[in-house]
């Protein structure tokens, strides 16, 4: 075994450590063999000379294990175990949660679409109204042209209450989605600020 | 010999062997060896435990177009010495009441 395979394989069963200390041990193991060299041996010599790579491994995991807090070490694996079952359940359960995350999102959805197609028959409703008032308004020149008076007083009566009810209407359009949009604007920021937490 | 014993007295070892001047992973190693044998990789974890207890110094220099540790040892290095001289003449008086009885017993 040359030096670059020992420090490959140190690294490989050092890899459950945190970069820094990973890094020192190689540079540690390096310049040991690097000195043996120095002194005399050859790269294989020196290597061997050193010990081996499990002895090394065991030494280092041992010392950190030492060092660290000996209980945050079985609670790690505990958080890790468990996500992991977590995560099992999440795919195995996929068919039944998602078939009821969805309908959820639907039914809620639609009773959204519906308050919102309130308000469209509202807008609808004033154009056809303040349409209507037009064409009435139209007709009262069209009466007064061929001189029915009469006819042009009912047309103007009809046209003001058609206007009339036309503003009102817009009017309550103007309102419900104002209220409507506000609304929104508070389930979408909660739902957002709670996706946000998770 | 007891495991805990000898990590407390390979700890003064190092610590002895880079008493009077600064040295490296190797030399200590050389060093020591006439008295106790110790491998690299049982030194690599007492180097970093001491530079943890801030019992050592630990700083790179160049040698050969390559960094080498050099570990230089501190006050409290100094004072884990002299403790450890100190707390010998107690374990050589339990040493004296160990083998005391047996004395007496031949």
């Amino acid at each position: 075994m040359n030096k670059g395979e020992f420090l490959n394989a140190l690294r490989v069963r050092l890899s459950s450590l945190n970069p820094n200390d990973i890094e020192s041990s190689i540079e540690y193991y390096s310049e040991m063999i690097d000195d043996r060299i120095e002194d005399g041996l050859t790269e294989i010599e020196a290597v061997s000379a050193v010990g081996s790579v499990d002895e090394a491994a065991v030494k280092i995991l041992g010392e950190n294990t030492q060092i660290n807090n000996t209980l945050s070490i079985p609670n790690k694996k505990e958080k890790k175990k468990y996500s992991a079952l977590v995560i099992a359940l999440l795919i195995l359960g996929f068919p039944l949660w998602f078939s009821l995350v969805a309908a959820a999102f639907s039914i809620v959805l639609s009773l959204y679409i519906v308050i919102w197609s309130v308000v469209i028959v509202l807008y609808a409703l004033t154009i056809f109204l303040i349409l209507s008032a037009l064409v009435l308004f139209a007709m009262i020149f069209l009466s007064l042209f061929s001189g029915k008076a009469l006819s042009a007083l009912l047309f103007f009566g009809a046209a003001l209450v058609l206007s009339g009810v036309g503003i009102l209407t817009l009017m309550l359009s103007v309102f419900f989605t104002g209220k409507i949009a506000k609304l929104s604007a508070v389930i979408f920021k909660k739902l957002f600020v709670r996706g946000n937490k998770q | 010999m007891d495991i805990q014993l000898k990590r407390g007295l390979l700890d003064v070892c190092v610590l002895a062997s880079i008493k009077n001047e600064d040295s490296y992973g190797y030399q200590i190693i050389k060093d020591m060896k006439p008295y106790v044998e110790v491998s690299e990789s049982t030194l690599y974890p007492i180097l970093r435990r001491l530079e943890a207890a801030e019992l050592l110094n630990v700083k790179s220099a160049e040698h050969n177009g390559r960094l080498r540790k050099y570990y230089s040892i501190t006050p409290l290095g100094l004072k884990r010495i002299e403790d450890f001289k100190n707390e010998w003449n107690e374990i050589m008086s339990i040493y004296k009441f160990v083998t005391r009885e047996e004395k007496e017993g031949e």
